[in-house]
């Protein structure tokens, strides 16, 4: 299988490394510490990625961007994974249109699937954290369960033209096929890893008695997030501010505006999630930079069958000296429940401690190493163990080429 | 660069009878700002008051504004109106460079590794130029109705061979362009000579954190 992939991937990158494509390839292997508990994707109750130890194809990422004329772009991301549901898909694929206009404030529209740009963290190709293996918590929740399949308009100034030290771009979107998000924080609680969700994949999670049952919920233990249901618009509106290149705040406000009361033949619920994001980062020094991110969430299932707070931040450090990159990230989540079901129990809380090194050997290859500690409580836990506590830890070796 | 035997040999042939024909001298400039940093890329352009006998030649090749890593590359490009300039792409991705300026509008598309066809920047003027792919990149040519100009480098310093008599000067930053460089309008240059200059502003640090920071 990931022979296969490989092959397919390598054979794309060939024939679109042409003029107008900007195409990369990027391959990541990493060693993984052994697993005490099944991972949720096999729909065992740990929060890791991966359920077993030995060598993984974390990573297979084709990204191109194919200039179809002056103001049009075609962006596409094809991802192979060797674990989950689905091992070769779409993550993302868009068109970007981009004219080319004398005003200072300049306009430009994104159709079709991709991600709000919502993250500090995940500005390699293919919405990749730069200087971690796994993404925070929060920018893992949203890998897996947040995906803009609509349009974004912007309007933006860039100050550094204009000669002022600030510059913004002021964002708006409307879009479909988001209606199943926060069944994951709900039902499995916040995670930390790097397996992105591909289109019309789905992810499973532990199978909580109530929610399985015949004769309760009798949903299944797995969700569908880039699933319409209700055909209802969903939308999201955003600001950017930055200080020169140093310093840059983000604020995103997203509402899928599902319709509570709806499910679909597979009794996949909608869940109308809505959430504040706030995203900083600042250079301290050109080697030194700090970024964090806060969010603040609310989730709605049914008539009140489910309704979940949601909180998380992350602050992390990041410094390069020559070939080397030494990384440090803090994470913090919650999940408070508010309905009165209690054979739902969805509170949850727990903090992460993650270390990366990362060493560039050329343009081609870089290697690096990861430790990683989550720790929590998770009241739903007491359903398939003695105690809601967690905590798990992880040690990675990456190997990551590019082309 | 293989043209270069050749390229010195025609200089020193052009070279030779100007200097005959003018008395030229060197003139050394060192460049400091208000707070006393060193200012790189300030440009200082020489218009002679009187008649040269014999005016430099026009430059052979084109001049080059190249795109590296995202970077216009020089930052600053001096040229002489009626200079060609060229516009190579040693980045591995698209380019769209524009500008709106009055003294030059166009727009090259360069793709990767690509040189289009070199433009003619006839009007003297500041021209501003972009890229609409990555809004950063910022880049100017400063088109001089003078073929005497200097750039000073990373130290501040610049130097220039001069025909000795009158000029007037005038100086420009990207940060600064009010900034003043000069006493007066015009300078006697009578022999060789080197100048420190200090602005009487402050020109703003460079901001050029450009890797990793860009939209996404």
């Amino acid at each position: 299988m990931v022979k296969s992939i490989k092959a397919l991937l390598l054979g794309i990158v060939l024939i679109s490394k042409g003029v107008l494509a900007d195409t990369t390839l990027l391959v990541r292997s990493s060693v993984v510490t052994p697993r005490e508990n099944t991972g949720f994707q096999q729909n065992g109750v740990s929060h890791q990625r991966f359920s077993g130890n030995g060598i993984q194809l974390s990573q297979a990422v084709l990204t191109s961007d194919i200039q179809l004329s002056n103001s049009w772009q075609l962006s596409g991301v094809v991802n192979g994974y060797e674990d989950g549901e689905q091992h070769l898909g779409i993550s993302q694929l868009f068109v970007k249109y981009r004219p080319l206009v004398a005003h200072s404030i300049k306009p430009e529209v994104k159709i079709g699937a991709f991600y709000p740009a919502i993250s500090a963290e995940n500005t390699d190709i293919g919405w990749l954290a730069r200087d971690f293996i796994s993404n925070s918590a929060i920018n893992s929740w949203i890998g897996e369960e947040l995906r803009i399949g609509g349009v974004e308009a912007s309007l933006r100034r860039n100050g550094r033209q204009h000669r002022s030290d600030w510059s913004w771009k002021l964002i708006g979107s409307v879009f479909k096929g988001n209606d199943s998000t926060g069944t994951l924080l709900s039902w499995r609680g916040f995670a930390l890893h790097d397996r992105q969700s591909l289109y019309n994949e789905r992810i499973n999670f532990a199978p909580i008695p109530w929610v399985v049952d015949e004769s309760e919920l009798a949903a299944p233990p797995w969700t569908e997030p880039f699933r319409e249901i209700d055909s209802r618009l969903g939308f999201y509106l955003a600001a950017h501010l930055a200080y020169q290149r140093k310093s840059e705040l983000r604020y995103y406000y997203y509402d899928n505006r599902a319709d509570n009361t709806q499910l679909d033949i597979d009794r996949i619920y909608a869940w109308h999630t809505k959430f504040h994001s706030f995203t900083l980062r600042h250079f301290i020094s050109p080697a030194l930079s700090v970024y964090g991110q806060a969010l603040i969430g609310d989730t709605l299932m049914g008539d009140y069958v489910v309704y979940n707070d949601f909180y998380s931040a992350y602050i992390a450090a990041s410094y390069q000296r020559a070939q080397s990159r030494f990384s440090a990230r803090i994470d913090w989540y919650q999940v408070i429940d508010r309905d009165e079901i209690s054979e739902d129990p969805n509170d949850s809380r727990g903090e992460a401690f993650t270390l990366n090194y990362t060493k560039t050997l050329s343009t081609h290859l870089n290697v690096s190493a990861e430790w990683q500690i989550n720790r929590g409580r998770q009241a739903n836990l007491l359903f398939f163990q003695d105690t809601q506590d967690y905590s798990e830890r992880l040690l990675q070796f990456a190997v990551t080429f590019r082309y | 660069m293989k043209n270069f035997p050749l390229l010195l040999c025609l200089l020193t042939v052009i070279y030779l009878p100007l200097s005959m024909a003018n008395d030229y001298v060197n003139l050394a400039v060192t460049i400091t700002d208000a707070d006393g940093n060193k200012v790189e890329n300030g440009v200082v352009i020489f218009t002679p008051t009187f008649n040269l006998e014999t005016p430099p030649p026009s430059p052979l090749e084109p001049a080059i504004m190249n795109q590296i890593n995202k970077q216009f590359a020089p930052h600053v490009l001096v040229v002489h109106a009626g200079t060609e300039v060229s516009f190579p792409n040693a980045d591995n991705l698209f380019h769209h460079v524009y500008s709106f300026s009055p003294a030059k509008q166009f727009e090259v598309k360069l793709y990767k590794e690509f040189t289009a066809e070199p433009l003619l920047f006839e009007q003297a003027g500041i021209v501003d130029i972009g890229c609409n792919i990555h809004d950063w990149m910022l880049g100017y040519i400063v088109v001089a109705d003078s073929p005497f100009f200097l750039k000073t480098d990373a130290d501040g310093n610049a130097q220039i061979d001069l025909a000795k008599g009158e000029y007037e000067v005038r100086f420009w930053h990207p940060s600064a362009a009010k900034a003043k460089a000069f006493d007066s309008d015009s300078i006697v240059i009578d022999s060789d000579k080197s100048l420190s200059l200090t602005l009487d502003k402050v020109v703003p640090a460079n901001d050029s954190f450009d890797d990793g920071f860009g939209d996404y």
